[in-house]
């Protein structure tokens, strides 16, 4: 028996689908409940065969089964599911009766045309008008000697189907290779009084049928004023094949109004026709605007290499628009022939070209364009603009000449900034180092600051050797530089120089530099937690400040340790307990497996301490006994 | 992030990140003010939580007058009417409960179809014969028969048709298309989506209740095309979630296959056609398509954080990846050239835009019924092969499974008296 799942509050139901049809016509003839013959007529649909064809029969006149039964009939392949859609044709009436006609459509019983037919007399408009789509659907001579007439005859309320089944029954002629028919059939819909939508319907097809001699109708409909006319006509030629009817477009687009010309151009797109590539390339370069953008487009989703010149020109050019268009659609066009030319516009006199040019090259990571971008680093009215491409595609071979800038230059800031940047991509970092070290010995003022500063984005021993001792140097500017370069080291191997620093500077802002920094390395160490902690605490008598507090939960909420819960607990009943239950919340997390007991106790307090209500719940989580598995 | 601040972002980020049109602004009549003649007069079918989301982006756009709002709920058409009134500060967005009487309104341009799964297609194709454009939220159809009459409907009617599926519209999944369709990843593999949920089954009846009165809420209507059952306060909530996948193979990859499954076929150059193989593999569905690419549906493996709907495009020379957290992940950074800025969340409004755009030009939209048509197909031929548990093949010439009589049985469904498409 079908496992009907009917679970009340449920929104779906689902059922498994039964394959004996023994038992499922078994269902059909029994009392069984409506909904149980209704999934049986579903499964019937898939497995059923000519003997429940009689049991699904009946069902056609029962209002709430008839829709399932006829899923059922409709899937049956056997010709005796259509001599029963036929039989109920003289039994039923209003809407079961549509059904029937429906079903009979979809199954294009071409042995019910004449009671279909019949049924195009009906009283009853939906009656009738099923009829008449059910008919376009089967086709053939008969059907549309039966149909056409009807298109000035019928009820109003019936015009519209028989214009669509007009227009099935053409299609199936087309499909026939029956053309002449089909135009026959189109142009008798065209002129009959019927909406406008099947109209243009109508035309779509006459033009279709024609084949090649519906250009003119194409024509005709292309020139129209009504814009619907127009619309179809746009469509209609996206469906027609051949390079005539590319040229027609053209034609069509030179002759049209400035407002019709951009979607005459977008139809030649669609179509995927040659002339598109020209058509777009020619409309790109001059004329209204509109058009060129949407030529640009157009070149742009074309993406052909051959556009490059064009495309070039273009976003070397003053109107932005047109320029940004220009420059989206180079973005993408293949082949290395378009980087070569993309990188020759740095060589052009005009900033314009340069700067579209370095553009150009950083969004298309054109790699060999670097001697390019170094030499355009010197020209100060894009220097900055290759500075940044240079950031992002320049490597180990490129950090000698960026030095030889950064040793030149007047205002270094960018320099650095990109050597930085390429620095921190880097796997060999000491190469870097070594580099910046060759630099820094003849290296005088801004050049030497700003050496100073890239040794901590290289890192390693000898750099950092180098920057201790510059903190020694007497010049104030090269050793305060020194220091910031120390206490913003990015390595727990600085720590034992920002320990001392922090006991001997005589300044305040030192001593807080070099708390901060170890603050921040500390977590960082390659030791056991409690190793950590001890230094931590040593700190503790150091902190004074909000902010340096802040600094010492964000690190003890990076220690894994119970005893970093301790230190943590009570700053929850301070101004910093938000910060604290973070902290906590993070420490929790990685060790509650080990310490449940110490975490339950530790986050008791973080519900109340913080407004974050997710982090909130993390911490009730937490704090839940741990279940045995 | 809504499409302006979206635009805001892009211009701070740099002029090349701005994200192309199809047609200016200038173009189509909307650099500012529109005049009412010129606006492209909208209606809803069926505005639920996610019509809501989708008749927002909508209202933004100065070149839509939305009018009418069609529902089988009284709470949701006055809801939207309210919405629509206090938007244009009048009273003349009109409701209506049987959509036969909206698609009967000559004035309307195009409809947003945002109803259950269950009537997607039939109003999809209603509108189409009543001479409306129409944006229709996904999965668009309920079966392969549903999929070609929608295709075919659309172009003998040479009304524009976009699928809700925004994801065609947004540059992380358009930049990864591109990467593939321009042979940026060498000759394709293999394509990966993530469908979510790839079980199947049948759908039932709930236990009957009393109905409400047809002006609250129509429960005919409601049911449309799907056979009858009786009133079901629960499943009257629901957005007819078992008709998702077809009302016969219900469930499935449609829901979230109709995106991803349909971001494969895009890539794949394969909106004219579908894949032609599918066999369940462990707890995956796989397909082959005519060209040999494969096609792997999976739950699971996907980069940490990548959000929904992920997909991974494999080819000879490299990969990428995405999905909604917007971010672009692939085997080169170099392969990344020219993105465009990254954008999170899915919003609708560029595909929307899409949509108007193309109802003014008539161009072919993102999302429109043959790709829409074709990526259910797969979806649909998968779903099969899912319920049979078994290999399936297609002809995508014959639109059948060779030799196959249960598979065929599955193509399709009779709807519920009188409807019909």
């Amino acid at each position: 028996m079908l496992a009907v799942l009917l679970a009340a509050g449920m929104a779906m139901s689902m059922v498994a689908p039964e394959t004996d049809t023994t038992k499922l016509m078994a269902v059909l003839r029994s009392d069984a409940p409506p909904a149980e013959k209704a999934i049986a007529c579903k499964s019937l649909a898939i497995y059923g065969n000519k003997d429940a064809v009689p049991l699904l029969a009946p069902l056609l006149a029962n209002e709430q089964i008839a829709s399932w039964a006829r899923i059922a009939l409709e899937a049956i392949t056997d010709p005796a599911a259509d001599d029963a859609l036929r039989a109920a044709l003289g039994k039923l009436n209003g809407k079961l009766l549509v059904g029937v006609i429906n079903s009979i459509a979809v199954r294009r019983d071409a042995k019910a045309i004449s009671a279909l037919a019949a049924k195009l007399k009906d009283a009853d408009a939906e009656v009738a008008s099923a009829a008449a789509v059910a008919l376009g659907h089967i086709g053939g001579q008969t059907v549309a000697s039966a149909l056409a007439p009807l298109l000035a005859k019928a009820p109003a309320g019936v015009r519209p189907a028989v214009a669509e089944g007009c227009i099935l029954c053409a299609e199936k002629f087309i499909a026939d290779k029956k053309h002449d028919a089909a135009v026959k059939l189109y142009d008798a819909v065209r002129k009959a009084n019927i909406s406008k939508q099947n109209t243009l319907e109508a035309t779509r097809g006459a033009i279709l049928a024609r084949r090649s001699a519906g250009a003119p109708l194409l024509v005709e409909q292309l020139r129209s004023e009504d814009r619907a006319s127009f619309n179809m006509a746009l469509r209609t030629a996206r469906e027609m094949p051949g390079r005539d009817v590319a040229k027609l477009l053209l034609a069509e687009m030179k002759r049209a109004a400035a407002d019709r010309q951009p979607a005459l151009l977008l139809t030649l797109f669609d179509r995927g026709d040659a002339d598109a590539l020209s058509a777009a390339l020619d409309a790109a370069q001059a004329g209204p605007v509109e058009l060129r953008l949407t030529a640009i487009n157009i070149l742009e989703r074309l993406c052909h290499p051959s556009s490059a010149s064009v495309l070039l020109t273009i976003a070397v050019q003053d109107d932005a628009a047109l320029s940004q268009a220009a420059k989206s659609a180079l973005i993408k066009l293949p082949g290395d022939g378009v980087d070569a030319a993309i990188v020759a516009l740095l060589k052009q006199s005009s900033a314009n070209a340069r700067r579209a040019g370095i553009e150009l090259i950083g969004a298309r990571r054109i790699h060999s364009a670097t001697p390019a971008l170094l030499r355009a680093a010197e020209d100060s009215t894009v220097a900055n603009a290759s500075l940044k491409v240079l950031a992002d595609l320049a490597g180990t071979a490129e950090v000698p000449a960026l030095l030889g800038l950064l040793a030149q230059a007047k205002d270094t800031a960018a320099i650095e900034a990109t050597l930085s940047t390429i620095f921190a991509r880097q796997t060999d970092r000491a190469a870097c180092a070594e580099k910046v070290l060759a630099s820094l010995a003849p290296a005088k003022g801004q050049q030497k600051l700003a050496l100073l500063r890239l040794l901590r984005s290289a890192g390693g021993s000898k750099a950092l050797a180098a920057v201790r001792a510059a903190a020694n140097d007497p010049d104030t500017e090269t050793k305060e530089t020194a220091l910031r370069t120390l206490c913003d080291w990015p390595t727990p191997d600085a720590l034992p120089d920002l320990a001392a620093l922090g006991q001997t500077a005589g300044d305040l802002k030192w001593k807080i530099l070099a708390l901060r920094g170890q603050l921040r390395l500390i977590p960082q160490q390659e030791a056991a937690p409690a190793k950590k902690l001890a230094a931590i605490k040593e700190l503790t008598p150091l902190i004074e400040r909000a902010e340096e507090k802040r600094l010492l939960l964000a690190a003890l909420g990076q220690i894994p340790a119970p005893d970093s819960l301790a230190l943590i607990a009570p700053y929850l009943k301070t101004d910093l307990k938000e910060e604290a239950a973070i902290a906590a919340v993070a420490v929790a997390e990685k060790i509650v497996q080990k310490h449940p007991a110490a975490v339950a106790s530790a986050l008791r307090d973080v519900p109340n301490a913080t407004s974050d209500k997710k982090l909130a719940n993390r911490a009730r989580q937490l704090m839940q006994p741990t279940k045995k598995k | 992030m809504n499409r302006r601040a979206f635009l805001k972002t892009a211009a701070k980020a740099g002029a090349l990140l701005a994200m192309p049109m199809v047609l200016p602004a200038s173009v189509l009549g909307r650099g500012g003010a529109v005049a009412p003649s010129e606006r492209i007069v909208l209606g809803a079918i069926g505005i639920g939580r996610r019509g809501s989301y989708v008749l927002g982006c909508f209202l933004e756009e100065q070149d839509v007058q939305f009018v009418a709002i069609c529902d089988v709920k009284k709470e949701r058409r006055d809801e939207v009417k309210a919405r629509a009134d206090q938007k244009y500060g009048n009273n003349e967005c009109k409701t209506y409960r049987d959509l036969r009487e909206i698609l009967a309104r000559d004035d309307i341009d195009a409809l947003l179809i945002a109803t259950g799964p269950n009537w997607h297609c039939l109003a999809s194709v209603l509108a189409a014969k009543a001479g409306k454009d129409v944006y229709s939220e996904k999965p668009c159809t309920k079966n392969i028969a549903e999929s070609l009459i929608l295709a075919d409907t659309f172009r003998r009617t040479g009304r524009i048709f976009q699928a809700g599926t925004q994801r065609r519209s947004l540059p992380n999944f358009e930049f990864a298309v591109d990467l593939a369709r321009l042979g940026k990843l060498g000759k394709l593999q293999t394509l990966h989506a993530q469908p979510w949920g790839m079980a199947t089954g049948m759908s039932g009846w709930l236990p009957e209740e009393p109905p409400l009165p047809k002006e609250e809420g129509d429960w005919d209507m409601w049911l449309g095309p799907a056979a009858w059952r009786p009133f079901n306060a629960e499943l009257f909530k629901s957005a007819f979630h078992f008709e998702k996948g077809g009302g016969l193979v219900g469930g499935g990859c449609l829901e979230w296959g109709s995106h991803c499954v349909d971001l494969c076929q895009w890539a794949n150059d394969a909106d004219h056609t579908a894949a032609i193989e599918y066999w369940p593999e462990g707890k995956e569905l796989h397909a082959r398509y005519p060209n040999g690419v494969k096609l792997v549906m999976r739950d699971t493996g996907w980069l940490p954080n990548i959000g929904s709907c992920p997909i991974r495009f494999e080819g000879e020379k490299g990969w990428v990846e995405t999905g909604d957290n917007g971010d672009l992940y692939a085997s080169s950074p170099d392969l990344l050239a020219g993105r465009r800025a990254k954008v999170a969340g899915y919003p609708a409004n560029f595909h929307v835009r899409n949509f108007l755009d193309c109802v003014k030009t008539r161009a072919q939209p993102r999302a429109h019924a043959d790709a829409a048509c074709y990526a259910h197909i797969t979806c649909h031929a998968a779903n099969i092969a899912l319920f049979l548990n078994r290999k399936v093949v297609y002809d995508t010439v014959k639109h059948e499974f060779p030799g196959d009589a249960v598979a065929n049985r599955l193509r399709s469904e009779a709807l519920r008296e009188p409807w019909r498409i």
